[in-house]
């Protein structure tokens, strides 16, 4: 191999050595032989973990890959969350799904379990206490979260891959390359957004823009409001990471590593573009799939829905209900919809006929394709993004106003 | 008498294997992208679409997806339907890690060359029949015309 030797401390080397345990040397093992060839010369140390368990992507290899490292008693050393599971746990069975697929799901959860993994389930960890401060390293898995920790949080991963990340949570160590170095995190693209005030939508139609556009470079993005919310900003990072590769973006005045300097102060860009209203209008047009029908599905929380998307969305629905024959799914966390149960609002909705999915995620679970739901109707970036391609239906892709609209009425 | 291309780059995964080369010139996804149990590419988005990569030396330009992708090859490679070897312009961490877990876990090996003199999704077709050295980065290409 051509490569720079890989220098351990001397607990990485133990760890190797198979002194802490059966597990934490597989994984040293795993690490190594991505780590010396990729040229990494050290390990970093990782704050905390974000891995993936569901069945939709692990498939077999990953349950039983899983199920090995909790038998040589496998342990994370950091906090680990992990993505939403393919089955919503508490209502598989009245939603119809396979009990053969939902048991390898459970199979999934005892393994993390035992792995000492939370029971987390979200592709927001980061609303879930798992936050990083600005510069600490991390390995995260999950495109949409990676880029919400490098991007708004000014934490440090790469794409960590599944089965790679699990590796870093048993030994809190990840080889150091790619975006743990200061200087593979400068601007290489400049975005100028100059399309008057922004809508929620807008903020997922610049992020399938820019993705789009750069693939994998790092854009910093220019006129972005600094009163932005989170849950904005989570929309941009998760539609660049799903139609292009965006690990990383700066967004001037907002985001902690474009806070203060311009991210083109000591070099220039490599490509330049500008997002105009019209071209928002049309792309927005183009998310849309050729042919769709009155949308029989409204999909929404990909990434999972804050509280305070929720508490919007239940506002849209004062005097309102879904109509016979449509659904509204509501993708969620267990802590926003536990927060929201406790102060009513998802008694509310539930009465309205609108199902919360707890810790589960549309993407990777079987529920759409099979035939019951015609066209889709959505307003997350990321699902018009994926959904159309992955389940083969029509979907519009509109604003959750719209959304609300086009499958409701009033009471 | 046929003449054979030979490419150097950076070796990131170790074997020697050849084989029939799958190239695609569109990057690929592997997450609901490739169908483990059959080996078939069904991202209906690429133009090699209905193509098997069991046992082809599968080129393609650079990775790119889901997070979850390498966990994908793994389950091809459980099913027997992985690829031979794999080269790309760029290999990134999915690609490599699915290629690394493959070897510990199911003892399968799939060498991984990137860094090439040249494109290799540019020098090489399908069917062209490719050895690649992922020892030492050496790849050789025999072109279809010539076989």
């Amino acid at each position: 191999m051509n490569s720079m030797a890989l220098r351990l401390t001397p607990y990485e080397q133990e760890m190797l050595d198979g002194k802490h345990g059966e597990a934490k040397q597989f994984a040293m093992q795993v690490m190594m032989k991505i780590g010396e060839p990729l040229g990494a010369e050290e390990f970093v140390e990782v704050v905390s973990v974000q891995a993936m368990a569901h069945f939709g992507s692990l498939h077999i290899a990953g349950r039983d890959y899983l199920h090995k490292l909790a038998c040589m008693g496998g342990q994370c050393c950091v906090p680990c969350t992990q993505d939403p599971a393919s089955i919503p746990y508490d209502s598989w069975e009245e939603m119809g799904y396979d009990p053969e697929y939902a048991a390898n799901q459970f199979h999934l959860c005892e393994s993390v379990l035992k792995l000492g993994e939370y029971h987390a389930w979200s592709c927001t960890p980061y609303v879930q206490g798992s936050v990083p401060r600005v510069g600490q390293n991390v390995a995260w898995a999950e495109s949409s979260a990676v880029s919400y920790a490098n991007s708004v949080l000014g934490a440090r991963t790469n794409r960590t891959p599944a089965g790679l990340a699990v590796c870093a949570a048993l030994t809190g160590r990840i080889p150091k390359f790619g975006l743990y170095f200061d200087e593979n995190r400068k601007a290489q693209v400049k975005v100028t957004v100059e399309a008057g005030e922004l809508s929620d939508l807008d903020y997922n139609t610049i992020g399938i823009i820019i993705g789009k556009r750069v693939g994998n470079a790092i854009p910093a993005i220019y006129g972005i409001p600094a009163s932005a919310t989170n849950e904005n900003l989570k929309y941009l990072g998760a539609c660049a990471a799903s139609s292009g590769s965006v690990a990383l973006w700066h967004a001037v005045g907002v985001t902690p590593e474009a806070l203060y300097a311009d991210p083109f102060a000591d070099h220039a860009p490599t490509m330049e573009f500008t997002i105009t209203r019209e071209l928002l209008t049309q792309t927005e047009k183009s998310m849309c799939t050729a042919h769709p029908g009155e949308p029989d599905l409204y999909v929404t929380g990909c990434p999972h829905s804050s509280v305070a998307e929720i508490t919007k969305l239940h506002r849209l629905m004062q005097g309102r209900r879904v109509k016979p024959g449509k659904d509204m799914w509501i993708f969620t966390t267990a802590e926003a919809s536990n927060m929201l149960r406790r102060s009513g609002v998802v008694g509310e909705l539930e009465a309205a006929g609108v199902r919360m999915m707890v810790q589960t995620c549309l993407v990777i679970s079987p529920l759409v394709g099979n035939g019951k739901y015609k066209t889709l109707i959505t307003d997350s970036g990321k699902n018009a993004s994926y959904l159309p391609s992955e389940h083969g239906i029509e979907l519009v892709y509109a604003s959750m106003e719209n959304c609300v609209d086009a499958v409701t009425e009033k009471v | 008498m046929s003449e054979k291309i030979v490419l150097h780059g950076r070796a990131l995964a170790p074997g020697v294997v050849e084989g029939e080369a799958l190239v695609s010139k569109e990057s690929l996804v592997w997450s609901h992208g490739v169908n483990p149990p059959t080996g078939k590419i069904v991202d209906v988005r690429v133009a090699v679409c209905g193509e098997c990569v069991k046992d082809k030396i599968l080129v393609y330009p650079l990775g790119k997806g889901s997070t979850a992708s390498a966990t994908w090859i793994l389950e091809n490679t459980r099913c027997g339907n992985a690829p031979k070897a794999f080269l790309n312009r760029e290999t990134e961490l999915i690609i490599l890690s699915g290629a690394v877990l493959s070897t510990e876990l199911y003892g399968v090996t799939i060498p991984v060359v990137d860094r090439l003199d040249k494109n290799p999704d540019e020098v090489i077709e399908s069917g062209d029949w490719v050895k690649v050295d992922g020892n030492n980065g050496t790849v050789e290409i025999t072109k279809k015309k010539d076989r």
